[in-house]
């Protein structure tokens, strides 16, 4: 979930301080220099992660999974408190994009998808995540209210807010070429693979079809899903076709 | 259910709740300061590729590991975010621009 937000260049770059010695002579373009940025992109990272370990320790719950040492209900529990974590650092991660004010992203544009004017696909994904994250998380507070069929439906959404969530990461493309992120990203992609490979081989032994199905399915989505890192946002360029911020267009307009 | 059983069971929950809480603080405190940690390197990260990056010419492939996507404002400097990341701040001194607006890493 890294991504989207304002820029901050790093140190030696020209800030607010620089401007008195300049102004007057020439209309000068400043980023913001907030450490707001980094945090972030930060954020942003390790909420993905937290949100891959819970959505591990979710499907090591659907395919029962115990030991002497480790029984269900430690895995259930602390499917439940990683989740809360990964609410957590989203929430911060959204926060610091809304504050840091370089790019006009709106608390409304956190939550509400493609309106922001800055990269709106990417970041409408990530709004999405951030929308799915919070209604499993209430759904699952609300649990024993709504009853197990409901709660069921929506809890179903996780496997469409994970992807959808590392989706934002990659396409915003503000890290996604950076080695070592690109790496946790594809160790997240890689133990959720693993494991919904093995949730499908467990799960529905009465239903051979769904199985067959959803490993044709899980397989078509990773090698479309690398086809588009390679051909996409690994390459140069991609953060053009992202979207550009309006400031950008203002800017242009003016010079 | 003989009561030694309802013991070692209950002793078992409270071990596992234990384990739960635990575990919870830790990869807590692990997320916060990899937080902070990741914050500190993609910062460093911007400096060595201000550092090794073009101070002028943001059109040029920018040389970092970011590759100047840390900008995500980069589009202000000649419509390009793969170009030298964030303006820059000169080595030399910078020589006032005569005319209308303009972008110190001359982008525009």
């Amino acid at each position: 979930m890294s991504g989207a937000g304002a820029a901050g260049p790093g140190p030696g770059s020209l800030g607010a301080a620089a401007l008195p010695q300049l102004s007057g002579h020439a209309a000068i373009v400043v980023t913001s220099s907030t450490p707001l940025w980094y945090i972030t992109r930060a954020t942003g990272l390790v909420a993905l992660v937290l949100l891959t370990i819970g959505m591990a320790l979710g499907l090591l719950t659907a395919v029962r999974f115990e030991d002497r040492r480790w029984p269900r209900f430690i895995t259930i529990g602390l499917h439940r408190n990683m989740s809360l974590l990964a609410l957590a650092f989203t929430a911060v991660h959204v926060l610091t994009t809304i504050t840091d004010s370089f790019v006009p992203i709106d608390l409304q544009d956190a939550f509400i998808p493609f309106i922001s004017p800055y990269r709106p696909f990417w970041l409408g994904l990530g709004a999405i995540a951030s929308d799915l994250l919070i209604a499993l998380t209430v759904t699952s507070l609300l649990r024993a209210r709504l009853g197990h069929r409901s709660w069921r439906l929506v809890h179903w959404t996780a496997y469409l807010c994970w992807p959808v969530a590392v989706l934002h990461g990659l396409g915003t493309g503000t890290d996604t070429r950076t080695g070592w992120v690109l790496l946790v990203t594809l160790l997240c992609v890689a133990a959720i693979a693993c494991l919904t490979g093995w949730r499908l081989a467990d799960g529905w032994p009465a239903h051979p079809r769904v199985r067959l199905a959803g490993a044709i399915a899980l397989v078509a989505v990773l090698v479309a899903g690398g086809a588009w890192l390679v051909s996409g946002p690994l390459q140069p360029g991609w953060s053009q076709h992202s979207g550009l911020p309006a400031l950008t267009r203002v800017t242009r307009a003016a010079s | 259910m003989r009561r030694d059983e309802v013991r070692f069971a209950v002793a078992a929950r409270d071990d596992g709740l234990r384990r739960v809480r635990r575990l919870t603080l830790r990869i807590g405190a692990v997320g916060v300061a990899g937080s902070a940690a990741i914050a500190v390197a993609f910062s460093h990260l911007s400096g060595s590729a201000a550092a090794s990056g073009p101070v002028h010419g943001a059109n040029q492939a920018g040389s970092g590991t970011q590759q100047g996507s840390t900008q995500p404002g980069g589009t202000q400097q000649g419509g390009t975010q793969q170009g030298g990341g964030s303006l820059q701040a000169p080595a030399q001194n910078v020589v006032p621009a005569q005319g209308p607006a303009q972008g110190v890493s001359g982008g525009s």
